[in-house]
């Protein structure tokens, strides 16, 4: 049965099924364009806030997003390093292919992680779950799998800590440079988590997530919403060429 | 589910013991006299500890802390006056959970600055309650080989309690049963050759077999180095522990060992 009035949460100024809904958005589009030019309109007004609001409560996250923008360039000196040359800095060469797809590639990260950290930074899991199956009318286990996502961010940060604690313990850099860092690095995250998942998933079904009864309520939005809309309208228009960008 | 049986007979009805994937023995409140008995003959943990009186240590001192502070910017979990720990000698850190075991254990570890005080000592190496954090590649080879390259240690050389290592070589550690991570972070830890080991609650979640062959990993610990660990089970304090100290209201004070033992078995009843 519907109900009027939405539900109360954090949510900021926005309201919950909003933020989803742009982050969503967003991340399709990222993924949607290769163009660094549209990548860098994406990046600029849903991937710079992101982080920005993200460092408050994943300072170390955000560092190492950073961190991987470096090595995605070093990546693509040492494969893609062809063309004519754009810039010289001491002895290396950069060159318009390493230098294209590093811009794509690094314009996207900031893009998909911005978008996400929006999310995280904003919502918290209790309220995710709640108005993403109630206003939105996602399948229940589809929301409390992206509820628990959300969960999944401090807890991922946390196991990072330790990870990069082991690291120094064992006698590697603690913060990762190379691709091979970056695996064994998240080769315990991933992990760690999937285990973690697997077990949460079991106990959400004992304690009754399929057969405890739906209850749908009328979405409510709240005025700062039509800055997300305008926004992703802006963003949508651009990647889909209909801005000279 | 439970290995820690003795603790919880006085709770149940019924207690079924698993061996192979097979149902070996299944008691009613009747019979629970007799259970423990029973349990420990199929090799579950139902046994007593045997207390051994701390040794009176004199090698080097690895590990010096005064006045320590440890927690979080403005917020002090756990408090230690003095602290000395020499090569050879094995510390007990007890407590509730909450109490700031941990936080106090990695401040030591020098994976956390103390808030207040001083801490001096050689290279130290925390060992982390979830096994799973030491293991950074994708293969059991991979670690080893590893471990060989940072440290010269082979690791499948520890002797015959580790042999079954060969066998899952080219497994994931990830999916390696419980115990067997744990011995594998042990051995990880064995080769680094710190002065200082800290380990996080290194038993839990072991059946008894599992800790019998873990008890020499840990006295080799012991001998090449100072150790500090951090646990609620009373057969690691009263088997191995030459001195406790108990967290207790964010206060780390030490305490007689004797006195410990007596205080976890009363936590588990």
């Amino acid at each position: 049965m519907m109900q009027s009035g939405g539900l109360r949460g954090r949510g900021g100024s926005f309201s919950i099924p909003a933020v989803f809904v742009y982050a969503i958005w967003i991340t399709v589009l990222g993924v949607a364009t290769g163009d660094p030019g549209k990548l860098a309109v994406t990046a600029l007004l849903t991937g710079l806030p992101g982080l920005l609001l993200g460092y408050r409560r994943f300072k170390l996250l955000v560092i190492l997003i950073v961190f991987s923008l470096v090595g995605t360039f070093i990546n693509m000196l040492l494969l893609y390093n062809t063309g004519d040359v754009v810039a010289s800095i001491g002895p290396i060469v950069v060159r318009e292919e390493a230098w294209r797809r590093t811009l794509s590639l690094d314009l996207r990260i900031v893009t998909l992680a911005g978008a996400g950290l929006l999310v995280s930074a904003n919502i918290s899991p209790r309220d995710a779950v709640r108005s993403l199956e109630s206003e939105l009318g996602l399948p229940r286990g589809l929301a409390f799998s992206l509820a628990f996502a959300l969960r999944m961010l401090p807890l991922v940060y946390k196991d990072l800590q330790e990870v990069l604690g082991v690291r120094r313990m064992r006698g590697y850099r603690r913060i990762p440079l190379t691709p091979g860092d970056y695996r064994s690095l998240l080769m315990p995250l991933l992990s760690i988590s999937i285990e973690r998942g697997l077990w949460v998933g079991i106990a959400a079904e004992l304690r009754g997530l399929s057969i405890r009864p739906r209850r749908r309520v009328r979405p409510r939005f709240k005025p700062m919403d039509l800055l997300l809309i305008a926004l992703g309208v802006v963003q949508s228009l651009v990647v889909a060429s209909l801005v000279g960008v | 589910m439970e290995h820690k049986a003795r603790y919880f007979l006085d709770m149940v009805d019924r207690v079924i013991a698993l061996r192979s994937g097979r149902i070996a023995g299944s008691w009613g409140s009747g019979e629970l006299d007799h259970t423990l008995e029973r349990l420990e003959e199929l090799g579950a943990d139902a046994g007593g500890y045997s207390y051994r009186d701390p040794r009176s240590v004199q090698g080097d001192v690895v590990l010096e802390a005064t006045d320590v502070e440890a927690g979080y910017p403005g917020r002090v979990v756990a408090r230690l006056g003095e602290l000395t720990l020499r090569r050879g000698e094995v510390l007990a850190l007890v407590g509730p959970n909450g109490g700031g075991k941990t936080t106090l254990l990695k401040t030591l570890a020098g994976l956390q600055k103390p808030l207040a005080g001083s801490i001096n000592g050689g290279r130290t190496f925390y060992m982390p309650q979830h096994p799973d954090y030491m293991f950074l590649f994708n293969t059991v080879r991979r670690e080893v080989e590893e471990v060989k390259r940072l440290t010269g240690v082979d690791i499948t050389m520890l002797g015959p309690a580790f042999s079954w290592i060969n066998s899952v070589m080219d497994r994931s550690p990830y999916r390696l049963s419980h115990g067997q991570r744990r011995w594998l972070a042990l051995a990880i830890a064995l080769a680094s050759n710190a002065d200082v080991y800290l380990l996080d609650e290194p038993t839990t979640g072991i059946d008894v077999s599992l800790y019998r062959s873990l008890s020499p990993v840990f006295e080799e610990l012991r001998r090449r180095a100072g150790v500090v660990v951090a646990t609620h089970d009373v057969r690691v304090v009263a088997e191995h522990a030459d001195r406790v100290y108990m967290v207790l209201d964010g206060v780390a004070r030490e305490v007689d060992k004797s006195d410990a033992v007596g205080w976890l078995e009363r936590a588990w009843r």
